[in-house]
């Protein structure tokens, strides 16, 4: 009996090893972390230390939200490191995230009606393009038809989390295509705004990802343009840049002129998930 | 990373490494990602160890090591392991991969400071969160929309 005690006790502390984390931080980071921590005196780590009894002992209802912040503001820095910019001051960052309201403003104007804030207008259409990706996902038979409808009827909050880790599977399925073991489980890992932001970027240098993104490739000038194109208009861009591709390729297929314009007028995942699917079909 | 860059840094992590290439290990670190986990990951690990045993300081020669090794399994006779003793084994087992695991990310350190290097670039910018709480928000609630671009005809 004291034998199986022990045997207990030992997974009892493997499973406390791996206590729950606000949100995941890359590796990578954490190692920055480290190295950053081994240069503070014990001044500036005692202010970090009190910063951070402050976050674990907020138990109000506005928890979550601060974690949902941490968790943003974690992936905005992580993004500006890759990019070589190490450190970001404070007056920087404000800036950015002061511009971003404008951003919105030009980017989804209001409309004649009742005046609306940006954030009820980017959650509006949001609302509205999470509707679609589970219909095409429906349609497309990767998502079943009973729980299509049970996420429909989800509250909105509860149905962008729940959409979310669908998107997070999707894109893990299409990035499969082009990543090795490795980068899949630090996939995996994240969260899934994290692995949508490293698709997006993705397609920026590929036009599509999964199996399409392998037939069809972008020049040198083209890339030059993603890069420079800013969030908003990246699918406008990429299907400007990618349709003709995408024509040329089924022209020298036996798809039907009739079929290929159906195809080219699809919205652009869309049409990724349908040239996936047609080109696992072509082998 | 190459040869001459990893024995650098195995000088750095077993503590031989001269004080005239210090800086150059330094540089290295600030520069190479795959340098820092790799010594991220051997500090944890030395570190796991010495939770769990206490550090000796010594480090046995690997060929002294190896030649023991195969004298005392040339004279110990096989014999059939008790129940007891294999349950103590996999409990020792389960342990040290709890130890193991618990410390790999941030060495040994406490509790607390595991959370505070897990978060400290946030912890860091946390004037700016408390500043721009309404901005954070604004910016998630884009990358949730930014998440299902591509799915509206018209859109792209």
């Amino acid at each position: 009996m004291r034998r199986w005690l022990l045997v207990l006790l030992a997974a009892a502390l493997l499973l406390a090893a791996g206590r729950r984390h606000l949100f995941h931080v890359p590796h990578d980071q954490l190692t920055v972390n480290r190295l950053a921590w081994n240069t503070l005196d014990e001044i500036e780590r005692d202010a970090l230390r009190s910063t951070w009894r402050r976050v674990a002992s907020n138990s109000g209802p506005d928890r979550s939200g601060l974690e949902r912040r941490m968790e943003t503001l974690s992936r905005l820095l992580v993004v500006r490191r890759r990019g070589n910019d190490r450190s970001l001051p404070s007056t920087e960052l404000n800036a950015e995230l002061a511009e971003l309201e404008q951003c919105v403003n030009k980017w989804l104007p209001e409309s004649a009606g009742a005046p609306q804030s940006a954030a009820a207008r980017v959650t509006r259409r949001t609302g509205r393009l999470l509707n679609l990706f589970l219909e095409h996902l429906t349609d497309a038979r990767r998502l079943d038809p009973a729980e299509r409808d049970r996420l429909l009827a989800l509250p909105y909050s509860r149905r962008v989390v729940e959409g979310l880790e669908l998107q997070k599977r999707e894109e893990i399925f299409f990035l499969s295509e082009t990543s090795g073991a490795r980068d899949m489980d630090e996939l995996d890992r994240q969260e899934p705004l994290a692995v949508v932001a490293n698709a997006r970027d993705q397609r920026r240098r590929r036009g599509f990802l999964g199996r399409a993104g392998r037939v069809m490739d972008l020049s040198a000038s083209e890339l030059r343009r993603l890069a420079d194109v800013p969030p908003e208009e990246l699918m406008s861009t990429l299907r400007e840049l990618m349709v003709p591709k995408v024509r040329r390729h089924l022209e020298h297929t036996d798809v039907s002129d009739e079929r290929i314009e159906a195809i080219l007028a699809q919205p652009y995942r869309e049409l990724e998930r349908t040239l996936d699917a047609l080109v696992r079909g072509e082998r | 990373m190459d040869d001459a860059q990893r024995q650098l840094l195995q000088a750095l992590t077993d503590g031989t490494l001269e004080p005239a290439r210090q800086a150059e290990a330094d540089a290295l670190l600030a520069s190479d990602a795959e340098a820092a986990r790799f010594v991220a990951e051997h500090r944890a690990l030395w570190a796991a160890l010495g939770d769990a045993f206490g550090d000796t300081g010594v480090r046995p020669e690997a060929r002294f090591r190896s030649a023991v090794r195969e004298a005392h399994q040339s004279q110990t006779p096989r014999r059939v392991i008790p129940l007891r003793r294999l349950t103590a084994a996999a409990a020792v087992l389960l342990a040290a991969l709890a130890l193991h695991f618990s410390g790999r990310e941030e060495g040994a350190l406490s509790a607390e400071d595991h959370q505070v290097v897990r978060y400290l670039h946030v912890l860091r910018s946390f004037d700016v969160l408390q500043q721009q709480a309404a901005a954070l928000d604004l910016r998630y609630d884009v990358e949730v929309l930014h998440a299902f671009e591509g799915e509206l005809e018209g859109e792209g």
